[in-house]
């Protein structure tokens, strides 16, 4: 009876709990049970009782019906909270309900009390009751189901469409990233700054900045890239802000030459590297160390960016998103095979690890 | 006359350098008698040499250019400087303070310099005005950056790992901790489950209970005990959760 007859339930339960059927549910319950009693009845009169369709239909209905009613009302009016106690008002419900059942069965069939010494007929009665009566519960059950099974389709319909939009706002997502309006126009300051004060530095940035320009805005690098590409990518963007931040930044772009041909999805590192600077070394006073890593072996690649700087910072207002949408990424592009895994390492700053299956594509 | 003195903060050198440039042929009888590469040095520029004006970045390290204006309001005239349009510029381009916004074109800056030569002539202004002022702009840079918590740190081994809240199948209260599982892993975390409440996305986790909150994308199917109980079984974990009453209502149109 809904007691959860395979549920395994391990969070124990505080709280209070009423039983409420609707009056709509209950008739409905009450309804299904009669079509069953109805089945049952059929059944019998072909296979067990040949020729006594009538009666069978009367047993059938009235043991039925009063194991059902039985069951509603105690636990109606009982409330039993615990699964246990639900198990033990039910069972008393169905036995009273058999009981009552094969009383008023009788009765309304007229038959002989001398029934009541014909034992093995009453075995059998008892039998059949017993075993269609614990049948009936289930109905709660198939109720529950069916409506979850509908509702699960339509889920799924709505997962579908849900990916569709989330992948097209993804990769929106990532094409604003490229060129952040804040470090475009925070670059075109200090470029405007240096031409006053020291053109050649200032020619240097502007080379930079065109250079990091032409690879985030070509239009092959759309799908993908290699990560020679991409490591040019930020070594354009590295060296525009350590023009900005002088000495507060050092780094390091530690990738062997093998890797360099590797293709890979665009717009993977250059967030992770933008979250460093950001959220670890510009709101540090001294600044710090940025390292770019590169590992692979047979048939996994990782992508490490390590940085000195504050670490990640916990809370509503924390940064993180871009770090999100390469999640995101990560599982659109390789599924189970892709991730990205965060450490903070005591005294120094944050580790990010893009790892990914290399060579299946 | 009386000497005019500011001072300048950036935490980039070519922007002070730049500004300082335009600053001494806009208004050459002003003197910048310092310049600060963040926000702690900026306050005590301020408090040892007492401007009349202050130039400060919005981002900087230590402090943002926004603390230390609220620290010293009313102490000097306050000209803020930022990439970050995010503020609302306009709004707060009153009397109060002014704002610029990078890359400073030259007019631009000619304009900051006029209105501080007129407002350094008028008296100071209360410095209510200005807090009042800081307050709006502090309130528009906290709603601007206010989003829900997205990941949690827990320690692991000798390290501290910071786990997506995506990958939380759900939050339960243990004792003094709180317990974090994920598919394959769980953790003791400090944050209580009032804390997770108010800072989760409340469209994507659900309080069930007193002392759980639930990952709504993990639920693999919400059943419904004859008693009215829910029942939660998890797409990845063996376990089911259960719904209070009290918490029954978020399940009760589906």
């Amino acid at each position: 009876m809904s007691l959860n007859w395979n549920g395994k339930v391990e969070m124990k339960d505080t709280g209070t709990y009423r039983f409420e059927v609707s009056f709509r549910k209950s008739l409905k319950i009450v309804s299904y049970t009669f079509i069953f009693n109805t089945l049952i009845a059929l059944f019998l009169a072909l296979m067990v009782f040949p020729g006594k369709i009538g009666e069978c239909l009367i047993m059938s209905q009235s043991i039925g019906l009063s194991i059902c009613i039985f069951t509603l009302t105690s636990l109606h009016v009982l409330k039993p909270v615990s699964q246990r106690s639900q198990y033990i008002v039910s069972l008393c419900a169905i036995g009273l309900g058999i009981a009552v059942g094969i009383s008023i069965g009788i009765a309304a069939t007229g038959l002989e009390l001398s029934v009541l010494h014909n034992t093995q007929l009453l075995l059998k009665i008892l039998f059949i009751s017993l075993v269609f009566g614990f049948m009936i519960p289930y109905f709660f059950l198939y109720q529950d189901r069916y409506f979850e099974t509908r509702s699960i389709a339509q889920e799924e319909r709505i997962k579908r469409l849900l990916s569709e939009k989330r992948r097209v706002e993804v990769e929106l997502k990532m094409l604003q990233a490229q060129i952040e309006p804040h470090f475009l126009y925070n670059t075109l300051f200090n470029i405007q700054s240096l031409l006053d004060s020291d053109g050649e530095k200032g020619k240097q940035m502007l080379q930079d900045l065109t250079r990091y320009l032409r690879v985030a805005l070509s239009k092959s690098r759309a799908e993908r890239t290699t990560i020679g590409e991409e490591v040019d990518l930020l070594r354009s963007y590295l060296n525009i802000f350590k023009l900005r931040m002088g000495e507060r930044l050092q780094f390091t772009i530690e990738i062997p030459d093998e890797m360099k041909a590797i293709v890979i999805a665009p717009m993977l590192l250059q967030p992770l590297v933008e979250n460093a600077i950001k959220h670890g070394l510009e709101p540090k006073i001294n600044g710090g160390k940025i390292i770019i890593r590169g590992k692979m072996d047979k048939d996994r690649i990782s992508l490490e960016v390590i940085d000195s700087g504050l670490g990640f910072q916990e809370g509503p207002q924390q940064g993180g998103v871009g770090l999100i949408n390469i999640r995101e990424r990560l599982l659109a592009l390789y599924g189970d095979q892709g991730r990205l895994v965060l450490k903070e390492n005591p005294g120094f700053g944050l580790q990010a690890v893009i790892e990914v299956p290399y060579g299946t594509d | 006359m009386v000497q005019i003195r500011a001072i300048i903060a950036d935490d980039e050198e070519p922007i002070r350098v730049y500004i300082k440039a335009k600053l001494s042929i806009l208004w050459p009888e002003m003197i910048i008698c310092g310049e600060a590469r963040n926000g702690l040095e900026a306050l005590e520029l301020i408090e040892n040499h007492g401007p009349q004006i202050a130039f400060l970045d919005i981002q900087m390290p230590g402090l943002s250019g926004l603390d230390v204006a609220r620290q010293v309001a009313g102490k000097c005239r306050l000209v803020f400087i930022t990439a970050h349009d995010q503020y609302a510029v306009e709004a707060f381009d009153n009397e109060a303070v002014d704002y610029l916004l990078k890359p400073i074109t030259d007019d631009r800056l000619k304009k900051a310099v006029e209105r501080l030569k007129k407002r350094l002539n008028n008296p100071f202004q209360g410095p209510e005005e200005i807090q009042k002022t800081m307050q709006m702009m502090l309130q528009a840079f906290e709603k601007s950056g206010k989003s829900y918590l997205r990941w949690i740190k827990a320690q692991h081994g000798d390290g501290v790992i910071i786990i997506p809240v995506d990958d939380v199948c759900y939050f339960s209260k243990s004792e003094k901790y709180t317990r974090m599982v994920t598919k394959k892993k769980d953790f003791l975390i400090h944050k209580t489950i009032q804390t997770l409440e108010e800072e989760l996305d409340p469209h994507e986790f659900w309080r069930i209970h007193r002392g759980m909150i639930v990952n709504a994308r993990h639920i693999e199917k919400v059943s419904r005990s004859i008693t009215g109980r829910g029942i939660i079984r998890l797409k990845e974990r063996p376990e089911t959760l259960i719904v209070s009453r009290n918490y029954l209502h978020i399940f009760k149109q589906m």
